[in-house]
């Protein structure tokens, strides 16, 4: 009984272990989005490409992203991969006066797919997808 | 330069900043604050006497008859001979074929079903704060704090109808380090310690939206934004005392 109690923790553990890495990885990309540095710590393969672009085009157009995004209802649906919903309501694109970007208009919160992958047991965000639904 | 920006955003993983720049995923439908989105169903009718014109579905081998004509080329001037051959239906007139006289118009009608989308998208401006006297000022003495929210229309047109946007805001809310709050947007307080405080204000907008000679959409969304940070340094000044002997 002892071994079985044992053995369900262990499993637990295992479990609820990637969720609070991958949370900590999600946020951790979320500041580097901000600050617009650092994302090799957090962001490997196809995410990574993709947000050192993304931030070489901000860079190029004179804009700046204020605030960070947050990730809300992390919830796993495979070894690698899990669903989330982006709250982008705190974030801001602002031009080089300050005022908001003319942009086109995006929803304040999508779900998006994530992949991760475990890199000396470290979780990194291999890809992160956005769907077309809200959440 | 947005047409650049979409072509970038379609490599394959997305990521926030990219998302942030509405560069991932459809359209959000009409669920962001400053935007309209439209979309216009309709119908119409085209006429066209080229057989074949149509365009639907596969093509498919074209159905051939065996065709009798004179050999002057008509089926109403008869000749000695005859020529009999394999024609493509409706390619010519054969004899025996029903003749019916020419009246000019459509032959056929297709229905041309059409649906047009239109977005039209406004950003409101950041609201701009700043306190009086500025720089620093000492304990206990009066402080002022201004915003302007910098209220905005922004005209546009939608779905070929002149549109308007605007963001007028409806209250504010002044923060401070010390936990201090104030609710207008010239805002007087003074500070009891010496030392460095930061302030910042945040607005809030109505958005309402017009289409053509329609009446303004009232609060169709709201927007929280927040001011520049101030940074007010408070002081306490040196006082000498003077001795009149």
């Amino acid at each position: 009984m002892r071994l079985i109690l044992f053995l369900s923790l262990v499993f637990l553990t295992g479990c609820s272990a990637p969720g609070a890495n991958l949370h900590d990885a999600l946020s951790g990309y979320a500041q580097s989005a901000e600050s617009g540095y650092g994302f090799d710590q957090y962001l490997v393969g196809e995410a990574l490409d993709s947000a050192i672009q993304t931030q070489e085009m901000l860079d190029e157009l004179g804009l700046v992203s204020m605030g960070q995004a947050e990730f809300k209802e992390l919830e796993l649906v495979g070894k690698t991969s899990a669903m989330a919903c982006m709250d982008l309501s705190a974030l801001t694109v602002v031009n080089s006066f300050g005022l908001p970007a003319d942009l086109p208009p995006r929803a304040n919160q999508l779900a998006v797919l994530i992949q991760f992958q475990d890199i000396n047991n470290q979780l990194f965000i291999s890809s992160l997808e956005v769907g077309e639904a809200k959440c | 330069m947005l047409v650049e920006l979409a072509m970038l955003a379609a490599a394959a993983s997305c990521d926030i900043n990219k998302a942030a720049m509405g560069l991932c995923g459809g359209c959000p439908d009409g669920s962001a604050a400053y935007a309209i989105c439209a979309t216009e169903a309709g119908g119409g009718t085209g006429s066209s006497n080229l057989p074949g014109s149509s365009n639907a579905g596969p093509k498919k081998p074209t159905p051939m008859k065996l065709c009798n004509y004179y050999v002057n080329g008509s089926i109403d001037r008869p000749t000695l001979g005859i020529i009999s051959a394999w024609v493509p239906v409706g390619s010519r007139l054969c004899i025996g074929d029903e003749v019916v006289e020419y009246t000019p118009g459509p032959s056929w009608q297709e229905r041309i079903d059409t649906e047009i989308s239109d977005r039209f998208a406004a950003s409101s401006n950041l609201p701009v704060a700043w306190w009086e006297p500025g720089d620093e000022t000492e304990y206990e003495e009066l402080v002022r704090f201004y915003v302007d929210p910098r209220n905005k229309s922004v005209p546009g047109a939608l779905l070929g109808e002149a549109a308007t946007i605007r963001f007028t805001a409806t209250s504010i809310a002044w923060n401070f380090s010390d936990g201090g709050r104030g609710f207008s947007a010239s805002y007087s307080r003074e500070f009891k310690e010496v030392g460095s405080y930061k302030a910042f204000a945040t607005v809030q907008y109505r958005v309402d939206y017009k289409i053509g000679l329609a009446n303004w959409l009232l609060s169709a969304a709201t927007r929280e934004l927040k001011s520049n940070v101030l940074d007010v340094l408070v002081v306490k000044y040196p006082r000498r005392t003077l001795l009149v002997g």
